[in-house]
């Protein structure tokens, strides 16, 4: 509820419109890249006019959020963008480490962004199992939320938080982060924002509440590819809560449909599905055929990190009753290692424990 | 099957190869289907794992469902066989191991039973056939076993000799049956696989002939304990396999491998002589493969020491060699180390035996003896103790005097900073010209023959040794010095002292270290000095990081120069070192095709750096060879515009005369570069400078391919300056010079004549193309006349009938073309030329060449037709059909009496046009026929045929244009009215006549027919 308010607030203090003071010269060469129609970048100088959570005003013209790619104040230090190379090419600690050098400069833009690539940072080292936690990179996150209500990145870093949530276990806290996202007009993360809600509901062992979070992405109007990439992963999740809910079997045909019509290379949708259809075996207890449809994800779509740590997190469960040591311990070093701060991970530690 | 081929070993010992080789074979682990399950993907991910229980139960359900492709579940009892054959090697107990194989062969069986293909099936057989060798293999293995009882041998022998003895008929059959596979395949000059699965099936019946042997080898050995069976057996097996190295050692890997396995036989027979004299054959073999020498001299080693006397000089020459070309990792393989005994064993008796005469010679060859069988003894292996007790009786110790020096330098304890760093500097003074030794050395091992790079490769271990030693010494040294530092010593100090650490890493090979260093340098003290020099190292490091790797790693350390280029450039703009890093960065992004930022680099790299040259070549060749995969026109001309920028660098890098060759290339591309931009005469003047040096620059004159392009080359620019530029004779006289060259150094080779008569037919082409854009008569007929100034010139250079031919036929095109467009007097001009170069062809002769000589005497009568002289032609005509008929050649000779009849009002060759001359009596059917069909035979012979259309087309055309034209020469209004009346049921009837170029045709003959009385 708490973020949702944050969320509001944010939008009316940028519908208040405060007029950011980005420049203490009258010849202010703010720096806007804006994603064009054919995806590349183009940079314009001007002024940083109006900033909102959706949209910015640059020399006169509103730009909705989803075509910047880069936003620079006049007074930018070069250290900042070089910690956004750098993020750009995984070097998180490195990043952290340029912007560390980096003081308050009194320009908003300038130390929001600071604050905005701080939090990245730190939560992709938490999610890749660094140096951080999740908790650790999620009161960054948190402090720029409350810090930046009016932020271009408002959005985002929701998504953000949610995301270090649900690795944390906060699946309640998560699906409330994911909620707010529904309503924030951005399309890309509407739709994403009902799918994880869904996937944290679902995690959350609320299945009904899951299943009505996957029908509301199906039955979204728009049609661009990201809503439909969210909706065919949500048909997967969706036989999966069947599955685990009723009958296995429905579910089973449904994801044997997905796979014999989906495209192979879309390596995201076939890990979905086999993962779905993994859960639809564990249901009736038919580990052989489970251990295969988990492996296809573990051996063939393992660039897919999300459905990949929950593949090897089954398939360590399944070769552990099926007392192929070896098998398990392999899986288990994989989510150690590689999925070290993920939610599949805990839940191995917390079985372990127990 | 391909692989089989290459690795002999594997083939021979490992049936699971044979298995995963076979699934290719069969297609079997094809692309997945879209709209699939990836069932063969996610097999191969399941083998390669060793996941054969998942595997196994996965096909189990992959035979019934939907999610799998039709063309997969064909394949699954084939497949779950191969599965079954891959995870014997996981079961130890030999029980399972034969049920899991008897299962694999059931289902083999089986599956052979749904095969319709025959090489498949034979294929499968095949596989059949090595399980059963196999298994046959593994009782072997238990019966010699030692912890095997005596009961328990008999039983394993038995067992082995039992399914040895019925491999070997089987691969027999298999032989056989490949063998008329082969004689019998036919290639379908459509199908492109056809050519490359008639290669596989060739390779595997070369691979089933070595089986065979290996089979009866193994069988020979069942025998156990009876020797008198079993030597027969191996003579046996060394025979046959002395017969495949016979067939096959000249082209196959099998065959030099079949000698050393036959050698194998007869040394296990105890036939010694025979076996060393094979081996002597085997070490003949110019460039041997490793595994060829490794199992001659195994088998060597097994046979020298059985000859009376020891044959010392066979050993040397047989090993010297090998061994001394071994690598680091080879050095610890027990195979190698036996070897390396054996030679150091030669070496000793040659020394005791040329002792008396050559003292000197004797201790070399004794020290060398010494050396090489410490090294063995010094190493943990199996052969170690016996090397020991090798030395001991020579008389010598294990350890060498050498190896117990005095105490190394570095454990000696340095006074002060300035007394540490002194010292280290003394042993880092001799690295770099130890380094450049190295570099040189391996430079010339890339291109040294195998006697030189044995002694390269000694020159290189020796200096990398002894980089290595004093390297080592200098970085403890160092590490003293760093901690006898104090408040008073410098930064720049200590920069200078990281800086000669990171140097003696360099040095020692280890990069990672050394580009470490660097970077904090860089990094953290840029404007102190020697950081500069320290990041000159790191990207030097980070270079050889990626010539060394692959994979994450290698992206990782171009990255790594990319960046550190980029930084240098910033930090120390004019410096050398940041020179250098932009050669280094361009270089690698060239190797990745990244040429954005490959050029980006290139602009940084200074004028006069002797680099800047080799690398706008590289770039400049990669982009235009790429340039046609662009996705447009427009990126195709941005990509020719850079290339020729970049080419024009390199080809201004370096002196015509001592252009290199890759330069020499470049400047080839850029002539072409001008040429697709219209810059004509700048590839003039470049295509006549790489002319004037081809015969005196060595690495132009030494490539007959290059010289080949340039002649080309020369041609296309030459060809081009004669359409669009005035003095046509200079073009001609360019263009002769180049032919004249072509064809002289032509001769006698069957493949360059070959590409001269590839470039004629192209010259050939290009002129008529050329002629035939030009837009008008006036244009075409002054072409025309520097056409017939080319062509006359080359019948006069060219001695062969060939050329002469190609030059009369080319011209005669153009004048039929310019008779069409109404230059009539000019054409016939062109076709008087024309024969007189196919007179001269005739005279020079077409050999046996038969098609030749009937070209040349279609040729004739065309050429005799476009002259005005229709009477000789159609006299041609008809001899040339009486020796070969043809539809086309019909309707030439049909078209010269139309012309004839129309041109000399000659109502007899309109006649004949349409109805046919030259009567003569069918020897076969006893009928009266006619040489040439005339229009009214070949009209109903092309009706209605969808081949013969367009000669339908115009033969129907001419047919009514002949009456037509007879109706208005001899006022016959009943010739005319029949023409109109056919044409017009024609083109009602055939509703594809009226297509292309004939639909004017037609229209307008059916308007003149209709306006005629």
């Amino acid at each position: 509820m708490k973020s949702k308010s944050i969320f509001l607030c944010g939008l009316l203090l940028a519908f208040a419109a405060t007029s950011v003071n980005t420049s203490n010269s009258a010849n202010a060469q703010d720096k806007l890249y804006r994603i064009k129609k054919n995806g590349k970048v183009s940079r314009t100088n001007g002024k940083i006019q109006e900033i909102t959570p959706l949209s910015v005003t640059f020399d006169g013209q509103k730009i909705p959020v989803w075509e910047i790619s880069k936003l620079t104040a006049q007074n930018e230090l070069p250290a900042v963008d070089k910690a956004r190379d750098r993020i750009e090419s995984s070097r998180y600690q490195e990043a952290i480490d340029l912007l560390e050098t980096v003081k308050p400069s009194g320009n908003p833009v300038t130390d929001a962004e600071v604050s905005w690539n701080r939090a990245v940072a730190k939560s992709e080292l938490a999610f890749s199992g660094g140096a951080y936690t999740a908790v650790e990179a999620g009161s960054d996150v948190q402090a720029f939320l409350k810090a930046n209500s009016k932020s271009y990145h408002f959005v985002p870093a929701t998504d953000l938080m949610g995301r270090l949530a649900m690795a944390d276990g906060k699946l309640s806290f998560a699906a409330k982060q994911f909620g707010t996202l529904t309503k924030s007009r951005w399309p890309k993360y509407v739709a994403r924002g009902h799918f994880y809600t869904g996937e944290a509901l679902l995690r959350a062992k609320k299945y009904p509440q899951a299943t009505a979070e996957f029908d509301k992405l199906i039955a979204l109007s728009s049609n661009d590819d990201v809503s439909q990439r969210y909706k065919r992963l949500a048909r997967c999740q969706k036989a999966k809560v069947a599955a685990v809910t009723t009958d296995p079997a429905a579910s089973i045909s449904q994801l044997e449909a997905i796979i014999k019509q989906g495209d192979p290379e879309d390596k995201e949708l076939f890990a979905y599905a086999y993962n779905a259809l993994g859960a639809c075996y564990m249901k009736g207890k038919d580990l052989a055929e489970a251990e295969e449809k988990f492996l296809f994800t573990h051996l063939l779509f393992d660039t897919e990190s999300g459905p990949h740590a929950e593949a090897v997190y089954q398939l360590a469960n399944i070769w552990t009753a099926q007392k192929q040591t070896d098998r398990a311990s392999e899986a288990r070093q994989i989510l150690n290692s590689r999925y070290r701060n993920t939610w599949w991970a805990s839940q191995a530690a917390t079985a372990k424990a127990n | 099957m391909t692989g089989s081929c290459k690795n002999i070993r594997r083939t021979s010992v490992r049936i699971v190869l044979v298995g995963l080789l076979s699934c290719l074979f069969l297609g079997v682990v094809g692309s997945d289907v879209r709209a699939e399950e990836p069932a063969a993907r996610f097999l191969a991910a399941l083998r390669e794992r060793g996941y054969y229980d998942v595997a196994l139960h996965y096909l189990d359900g992959a035979a019934k469902s939907d999610a799998v492709s039709d063309a997969f579940k064909k394949k699954v009892v084939f497949e779950k066989a191969s599965i079954l054959i891959d995870s014997v090697r996981t079961i130890r107990s030999p029980d399972a191991q034969a049920k899991r194989l008897d299962e694999a062969d059931k289902l083999l069986s089986q599956y052979a039973s749904s095969v319709s293909n025959p090489i498949e099936s034979t294929e499968v057989l095949k596989i059949q056939s090595n399980v059963r060798y196999f298994r046959g293999r593994t009782y072997l293995t238990q019966a010699t076993d030692e912890k095997t009882s005596k009961d328990g041998k008999v039983k394993f022998y038995g067992l082995a000799q039992k399914l040895l003895g019925d491999a070997i008929p089987k691969f027999r059959e298999v032989q056989k049956t490949q063998r008329d596979q082969i004689e019998n395949f036919q290639i379908d000059p459509e199908d492109p696989k056809s050519d490359e699965q008639l290669r596989e099936l060739q390779a595997s019946y070369v691979d089933t002939r070595l089986k065979i042997p290996l089979a009866m080898e193994k069988y020979a050995l069942s025998f156990g304990s009876d020797m008198a069976k079993q030597k027969e057996k191996l003579v046996e097996a060394g025979t046959e396999y002395e017969a495949v190295a016979e067939l096959y050692d000249q082209r196959f890997v099998q065959g030099q491998m079949a000698k050393a396995f036959a050698a194998r036989c007869f040394q296990k027979a105890t036939k010694y002589k025979k076996a060393g004299k094979l081996l002597d054959e085997v070490f003949e073999y110019p460039n041997p493969a490793k595994i060829l020498q490794q199992e001659g001299l195994s088998v060597g080693i097994e046979t020298w020491s059985h000859l009376e006397p020891y044959p010392y000089k066979q050993v040397i020459d047989a090993a010297e060699r090998q061994v001394a070309l071994l690598s680091r990792r080879e050095k610890a393989n027990p195979k190698w180390l036996r070897i390396q005994l054996e030679l150091a064993r030669a070496k000793h008796e040659q020394s005791v035996a040329v002792k008396a005469t050559d003292s000197s010679a004797a201790s070399k060859l004794k020290k060398e003896a010494t050396r090489l069988a410490r090294e063995v003894a010094q190493r943990r292996n199996p052969h170690s103790e016996r090397a020991g007790k090798m030395l001991n009786n020579w008389g010598v110790s294990i350890k060498a005097a050498g190896d117990e020096v005095a105490a190394p330098i570095a454990t000696t304890k340095a006074n002060s900073f300035e007394d540490a760093k002194r010292l280290s500097r003394d042993l880092i003074a001799p690295l770099a010209e130890q380094l450049t030794g190295v570099s040189t050395a391996k430079r010339k091992l890339s291109t040294a023959d195998v006697a030189a790079k044995s002694d390269l490769q000694l020159e290189i271990d020796k200096l990398q040794a002894s980089i290595d030693s004093q390297a080592n010494q200098a970085l403890g040294m160092l590490s003293q010095a760093v901690q006898l530092a104090n408040d008073d010593t410098s930064r720049t100090e200590l920069n200078n002292v990281r800086y000669l650490q990171s140097y003696c890493h360099f040095a020692k090979g280890r990069y990672l270290d050394s580009a470490v260093m660097g970077r904090f340098l860089m990094e953290k003290y840029p404007t102190i000095e020697w950081s500069q020099q320290s990041a000159g190292l790191m990207v030097r490091s980070y270079e050889r990081i990626f010539d060394e790797s692959t994979g994450a790693k290698r992206e990782t350390a171009k990255n790594n120069v990319i960046e550190a280029a980029k930084a240098m450039m910033e930090l120390w703009p004019d410096s050398r070192e940041a020179s250098s890093a932009s050669v280094s960065a361009t270089r690698l992004a060239v190797i990745d095709e990244d040429f954005e930022a490959a050029i980006e680099f290139f602009e940084q790299i200074p004028a006069d750096s002797p680099q800047r040259g080799q690398l706008a070549s590289r770039m400049g060749n990669q982009i235009w060879t790429g340039r046609k995969n662009a996705a447009n026109d427009q990126a195709r001309k941005a990509a020719t515009e850079s290339a020729r920028k970049l080419l024009t660098i390199a080809a201004d890098s370096e002196k015509p005369a001592e252009m290199s060759f890759s330069t020499a290339v470049s400047a080839l591309y850029l002539v072409d570069a001008c040429r697709e931009l219209g810059d004509l005469d700048e590839a003039i003047t470049r295509i006549d400078v790489i002319r004037d040096n081809l015969d005196t620059n060595e690495a132009m004159s030494k490539s007959a391919k290059f010289r080949q392009s340039v002649y080309n080359t020369s041609l296309n620019v030459y060809l081009d300056a004669l359409g669009s530029k005035a003095d046509a004779m200079t073009w001609v006289d360019k263009s002769k010079s180049v032919i004249e060259k072509m064809s002289v150094e032509a001769e006698g080779d069957p493949a360059a004549t070959k590409n001269v008569s590839r470039v004629y037919r192209k010259v050939a082409r290009d002129l008529t193309a050329q002629f035939e854009s030009l837009p008008n008569l006036n244009k075409k007929q002054s072409f025309a006349s520097s056409l017939r100034t080319f062509f006359s010139s080359i019948g006069s250079v060219a001695k062969d009938g060939k050329t002469r031919l190609w030059a009369g036929s080319t011209l005669l095109g153009i004048s039929e073309s310019l008779k069409l467009e109404g230059g009539g007097e000019k054409a016939k001009e062109l076709s008087g030329e024309a024969i007189k170069l196919l007179d001269a062809a005739k005279q020079a002769g077409f050999g046996k060449d038969k098609a030749l000589e009937s070209n040349y005497q279609q040729q004739l009568a065309k050429a005799q037709r476009g002259s005005g002289d229709y009477e000789a032609a159609v006299d041609n005509f008809e001899k040339i059909l009486e020796k070969s008929n043809g539809l086309n050649i019909q309707i030439d000779a049909a078209k010269t009496l139309y012309l004839w009849g129309v041109e000399a009002k000659h109502k007899k060759a309109l006649t004949s046009a349409i109805n046919g001359r030259g009567d003569y009596r069918d020897p076969k059917t006893k009928k009266n026929r006619k040489r040439i069909w005339g229009w009214k035979t070949l009209v109903s012979l092309t009706r209605g045929k969808e081949k013969f259309i367009e000669q339908f087309r115009e033969s129907l055309y001419y047919s009514v244009l002949t009456r037509y034209q007879y109706g208005k020469l001899f006022d016959s209004s009943k010739a005319i009215k029949s023409a109109r009346t056919d044409l017009q049921k024609a083109l009602k009837r055939f509703d594809n006549l009226r297509e292309g170029q004939w639909k004017n045709k037609f229209d307008q003959l059916l308007k003149d027919l209709e306006g005629a009385k």
